[in-house]
Order: structure tokens, then C-alpha cells, then sequence
């Protein structure tokens, strides 16, 4: 065609091909690009998370300097734009020690149960925990859940299984309330019922805590932040592998 | 270590587990002395099982629609009442029928196309069924002669009409219109309905009025044709409706109060 007129698709085509011939092996690829998405399906193992993942998802982000629990100036780093910033060596060490607790817990055919508190991270720590089919907590713990266990609306079944998962029968709740055996939690400061109720019953407890949290209260804390998404996306994936890891080695 | 665990009734406590080191116990012996109570549901812990496990995969089916492509328009979505979403799904709270309804809401924005099986399944099945109203009210038809029949009414005075295709010829109690309603202004009121439907020239009109005044007669003709006009033509409803030539002015002479003269003159007002 004339210089006037637009292009024809063949012209198009031929002009797409030669570009590609010329330009296509430039530019930079980039292997092993790490991406939030892939998380839920894939999440990384604790043992494979570094200091640079945490950093990426913002767990070094303590609160505000003026809502401070003195009992975390252990975990702290330095102060920096009126926030504290935790220290990612001590995220690590106690995120790892954590995974530890939860992937023997499993491989022991414990039962491990996962607390949510925020609707933004329901989907994550849903996916985590569905990894070794643990139960979640979406939205609030109701008080009484291991103290007075009660029968709600509609019956509950439970099961026996043996410890390579066959299903050994079939009961009622009512009879055989489940009892978990370690729980996770992502927000210390919106389920002080929750974690009261697992120390009077001896459950021992995991849970995330920022620096307006108090870490005497968990069995096992772990000092990151609690706000960023990222964080806890990141976080309940490594739990959720871990569990999913010793899940694997007691059936094998 | 392990003669304290066997020694608790049920099932292993963890808390005596949680030790770094390996755990050397044969997994026969583990099989065949600590079977465990494991809950079905991963919701067991939460008030309502069955609606947070519908609700997370209502929301998964929502999830998998991520490159979906939207309607350019679209009706919003009306769905089921909560009533009848706990009857279909077995839930029981509120916060998961609005969980599922702002799935649902998202879901009916894409094109049918694009949908995937379950969401369709999940969009006809919590949609509200659209019922037209079912009414008792007796609807007046056109006699063997195509005659309809209106009725009207304003302050004192009442009118009745036979409408019928013709050509345009309107007789009062037996006399012609610019002889019973000599002003122009009752004339004008009496011909409005049929004004508005343009079929000034269509029909005749005969009615019959009685009681109360001149303004009065003339509004009640009105009404009447208005309504008799939906006899003839059930299509006409709407323009009329819009014009105001179906509304039954509820005005009436005030009464008289105790302490007054008449509704509102009340007595000279004295000081003393």
C-alpha cells in the first residue's frame, strides 16, 4: 500500500515479526520472580523465607512510638517516622520456632486451629489452613468456645480418624467436642478473650504481635506487624506449610 | 515420655509434644492406641458452620472470575430474601446472606458468557422469583353493545358514563354539553380525559349527573370518562395516570366547629 494509506493485516503481521526478530531478545528476565499471588496456592516455606520477604511485606512496621508495650523493647530495632521498627532477625528466629511447634503439632495428628480477625486477610489465612484441612475462625471467637462448649443450631459431626487419617466412625459433637490442640492468631489485641480461654484450658497458642501487644500473652509470639496484609498473608502461608509438611510426614 | 502420653484418656496432648526433637514412637503402635476427634467442617468453630463454609465457596467461585469481562449495562441483581436463603442453603446468620449477596451482586455484572457453571448455578438459584401481584379487584369490561361504564365523583355531586366508539358526541342528562355546562371553563374539565387520549373526535360520551353544583357535576363527568376510558382501552392507564385525570379529589365542605361561626370565622373578638 501507498505511504497514505493504513497498514493491511499482512503488512501488520510482517511488521510484528520483524520487530520481534530485532527487539526480542532484549530486556531483562527475570527468574524466580517472586509474587503475592502465587502465595495462597504455593506459599513459601519457613525455612525459605528471608529477611528480605519479610522486609518486601512490611513486617519490620511497628505502631506508633506513644502505644508501646514496654515488655517488646526486646524485639525492637530503632525508631524511625514515629514508628518503631521491629527487628526482622527476631521476626525470623521466632517465625521459624513457631513452624517448628505447629509441624510437630501435625505430625503428632494435632488438631490446629487458625484465628482471623480482619476481613482482608480471611482468604489468606482461609488458604493456609486448607492446606492441612485445619479449621479457621473467620470472624469472631465466641467466648465460651473451649470453656462451655455449646451445642448451636443444627448438629455437628466430628470423626475419629487413626493417625494415617482413615475415618475410624462417625460421632456427635455434643458427645466429642473437638479440642485443638495449638492455635494461631494474627491479632493478639482483638481476641484477649480467645487467648485467656486457651491458657485457662492449657492450649498453647502462636499468634502475631506488634509493638502495642503484650507477648506474655501467647505461648509462642511472634513480633511482626499486625496491620500490613503482606505480613500476615506471608506469615499464615509459612504456619500453613509447616502444618502441611508434618500432615505429610505422618501419613507417609 | 511415651507412658505419659498413652496415659491420657482420648488422644495425645501436644502440649507435652512440643519438643524439637523427633518423636521415635512407631507408627503402628501411634495408629493403634491415639485416634483423634478431628472436626468435618473447617467452620466448626464459628456459630453458623454450614453458612461460613457456603460463604467461602460462594466467594471462591466469585475469585475464579478475576478476568471475567463486565455487561456495559445490567439490571442490579435482586436476590432471594433471608428467609428463604436459609431455607435453600441451611444457614443460619445474617452476615453470611450478605457475604453471598455481594458475591452474587459482583457475579451478575459479568457477561453470561464469561460465567463459569457454578456461578450460574448460584445466580438462578438465590435470585428473587419476579411474581406479578395477584389481585381480587374485579376489572370492568365493555358490555355486548362495547359500552363502558365509569363512575365519578366530587364533593357533593356524582356522575355516571357510557362510553362508546363514536364520533366524538357528548350528551349530559339528556342535553347537550354547552347547554348543561354553559362556561367554558366546566365545558373545558369535562373534555380533558378524552383530550388527552386524542380521541376527542373517537368516542361518545352519555352521563348522567346528579347532586351537588356546577363545578362540582363537571369535575365528577371528568373522572368518569377518565375512567371509563381505561374500559375501553386498558392502555390509556398510564397517560391518564400521568395527567392526574384518574385522581378522585378528596375535598369537601369543612365542617362547622363548636366555638366558631362557621369552619374557620370565628366570633368578633372582645376584650373584656
Amino acid at each position: 500500500s501507498s505511504r497514505d494509506e493504513p497498514f493491511t493485516e499482512y503488512e501488520l503481521n510482517a511488521r510484528t515479526n520483524r520487530f520481534l526478530e530485532l527487539f526480542g531478545g532484549m530486556g531483562s528476565s527475570i527468574p524466580e520472580r517472586f509474587s503475592y499471588k502465587s502465595q495462597n496456592t504455593d506459599p513459601i516455606s519457613p525455612g525459605q523465607i528471608t529477611i528480605s520477604h519479610l522486609l518486601a511485606a512490611g513486617a519490620h512496621l511497628g505502631n506508633n512510638t506513644e502505644i508501646f508495650k514496654k515488655s517488646m523493647q526486646p524485639f525492637i530495632r530503632g525508631e524511625r517516622a514515629g514508628l518503631y521498627i521491629i527487628d526482622l532477625e527476631k521476626t525470623l528466629t521466632h517465625l521459624r520456632r513457631a513452624a517448628g511447634v505447629v509441624r510437630d503439632v501435625a505430625q503428632a495428628g494435632g488438631l490446629i486451629v487458625f484465628v482471623n480477625s480482619d476481613e482482608l486477610t480471611r482468604p489468606h489465612v482461609a488458604k493456609a489452613a486448607s492446606l492441612s484441612r485445619s479449621p479457621v475462625i473467620s470472624d469472631r471467637w465466641i467466648p465460651g468456645t473451649l470453656t462451655n462448649p455449646r451445642v448451636f443450631e443444627g448438629m455437628q459431626n466430628v470423626v475419629k480418624l487413626s493417625m494415617s487419617d482413615n475415618v475410624l466412625s462417625t460421632l456427635s459433637s455434643t458427645e466429642h467436642p473437638a479440642k485443638p490442640d495449638v492455635v494461631i492468631f494474627f491479632n493478639t489485641i482483638n481476641n484477649k478473650t480467645a487467648l485467656r480461654e486457651c491458657a485457662s484450658m492449657n492450649v498453647p497458642t502462636i499468634g502475631i504481635v506488634d509493638t502495642d501487644c503484650e507477648p506474655g500473652l501467647v505461648s509462642y509470639p511472634i513480633p511482626a506487624n499486625d496491620d500490613s496484609v503482606r505480613a500476615i498473608q506471608l506469615i499464615a502461608g509459612a504456619l500453613g506449610k509447616a502444618a502441611q509438611e508434618g500432615v505429610e510426614q505422618r501419613l507417609s | 515420655m511415651l507412658g505419659r502420653i498413652l496415659r491420657q484418656s482420648g488422644g495425645i496432648s501436644a502440649c507435652r509434644l512440643i519438643e524439637r526433637r523427633s518423636l521415635h514412637v512407631s507408627r503402628q503402635l501411634l495408629a493403634a492406641t491415639s485416634p483423634r476427634i478431628v472436626p468435618i467442617s473447617p467452620s466448626f468453630f464459628t456459630k453458623d458452620p454450614v453458612g461460613y463454609d457456603f460463604s467461602s465457596y460462594v466467594e471462591s467461585v466469585l475469585a475464579a472470575h478475576e478476568n471475567a469481562v463486565k455487561k456495559d449495562t445490567g439490571a442490579a441483581f435482586e436476590p432471594v430474601s433471608f428467609e428463604e436463603y436459609k431455607n435453600i442453603s441451611g444457614a443460619s446468620t445474617l452476615k453470611s446472606y450478605r457475604r453471598l449477596v455481594a458475591a452474587l451482586e459482583q457475579l451478575a455484572q459479568y457477561k453470561p458468557e464469561y460465567l463459569s457453571a457454578d456461578a450460574q448455578e448460584l445466580l438462578t438459584k438465590f435470585a428473587k422469583v419476579q411474581e406479578g401481584r395477584v389481585s381480587n379487584r374485579k376489572i370492568r369490561q365493555l358490555d355486548e353493545f362495547g359500552r363502558a361504564y365509569g363512575a365519578g365523583f366530587r364533593k357533593e355531586a356524582s356522575a355516571q358514563v357510557y362510553v362508546v366508539k363514536g364520533t366524538g358526541q357528548v350528551l349530559v342528562n339528556g342535553k347537550h354539553l354547552d347547554v348543561y355546562f354553559p362556561r367554558a371553563s366546566d365545558r373545558a374539565r369535562v373534555v380533558y380525559p378524552l383530550e388527552v387520549v386524542s380521541g376527542e373526535l373517537q368516542y361518545n360520551a352519555f352521563l348522567v349527573a346528579k347532586g351537588g353544583g356546577t363545578t362540582g357535576q363537571a369535575d365528577a363527568c371528568a373522572l368518569a370518562i377518565a375512567r371509563a376510558l381505561v374500559v375501553q382501552n386498558p392502555g390509556f392507564k398510564d397517560i391518564l395516570e400521568e395527567s392526574k385525570c384518574l385522581f378522585r379529589d378528596p375535598r369537601t365542605v369543612e365542617r362547622k366547629k363548636p366555638g366558631r361561626l362557621k369552619a374557620r370565622k370565628r366570633p368578633t373578638w372582645v376584650k373584656r
